[in-house]
């Protein structure tokens, strides 16, 4: 029996906060995520909010409302949002419900999200960073 | 093919629209048009929670003559609305115009019934003494047809 969502977790990934939102979400958890969420970019300073979308199975009125208020209230401490993993059957929807995410940037994948905010990929040529810097692969 | 299921709290909106997902499925509808016969039914759902008093969805396979889709009936015993013609347009509530600044306040951006017109083939709303339902079909081989 699936219950409404546990506590949605916030992320900071350098100078950015990723929000994956999923489950159900009730009004109560809204409003806490929205209070969780604008605590922590006062805290950490967060110059961007990434919302990635990749675990809802559907977005109504509601839903869109949820994220167009935290992209709204987040904007007024300075910080952009980029909402992200909006699938296919999503955005048609989205569309004709007539909706639309007023004033929020929106991004393909969490992968474009992170690039939009400046973030770059790895080189070419290395699989895993971590071997680079702690020398793991040549140690015998 | 009916489901059933009493609106008392949100858990209950997201039970109702789960199974109107499962039930557009086994009448045939593909993944895109069931979910939103899901979301008709979570719109109605809130609706019902913020508005309504002691009220029920009910998700059905539609039987002939009625051609074949699925039929979502929204019951309340709350009082009718104050004004549906105002009600259904995007961006207000039965008594006007909702300011952005109310959308959280509210949980909605006052888009819910226009939603859920747009994204059926038939609605229908019926304002009674003691009780009020909204019926909305959608149907396999689409024909539109709204009532106000």
């Amino acid at each position: 029996m699936i219950q409404g969502t546990a506590r949605i977790p916030i992320i900071r990934l350098w100078s950015l906060l990723l929000v994956p939102v999923q489950g159900e979400l009730t009004d109560t958890h809204a409003e806490q995520l929205r209070h969780d969420v604008l605590a922590e970019i006062h805290a950490a300073g967060s110059s961007g909010l990434i919302l990635d979308v990749t675990g809802l199975w559907m977005m109504d009125s509601h839903m869109c409302a949820v994220l167009t208020g935290l992209a709204q209230a987040t904007a007024l401490m300075g910080t952009r949002t980029i909402v992200c993993g909006i699938n296919a059957d999503t955005a048609i929807t989205i569309q004709s419900m007539g909706l639309e995410l007023r004033g929020v940037r929106t991004a393909l994948t969490l992968e474009q999200a992170l690039l939009a905010f400046g973030v770059q990929p790895p080189p070419d040529g290395v699989d895993d960073p971590l071997d680079e810097v702690v020398g793991f692969e040549h140690s015998t | 093919m009916t489901e059933r299921t009493l609106i008392r709290e949100a858990l209950d909106v997201f039970t109702a629209r789960r199974r109107a997902r499962q039930l557009a499925v086994a009448v045939g509808f593909a993944p895109a048009p069931s979910l939103e016969i899901a979301i008709v039914v979570s719109e109605l759902g809130t609706n019902i929670l913020k508005y309504g008093v002691r009220g029920e969805i009910v998700v059905s396979r539609t039987s002939p003559p009625v051609p074949m889709g699925v039929e979502v009936v929204a019951e309340d015993e709350g009082p009718p609305i104050a004004d549906i013609e105002l009600a259904v347009r995007d961006g207000y509530g039965d008594r006007g115009p909702i300011d952005a600044d109310q959308w959280l306040g509210r949980g909605g951006i006052g888009a819910g019934l226009g939603a859920v017109i747009r994204l059926s083939d038939s609605f229908e709303y019926h304002p009674g003494p003691g009780k009020k339902f909204f019926r909305a079909i959608r149907y396999l081989h689409t024909r539109r047809v709204v009532r106000v």
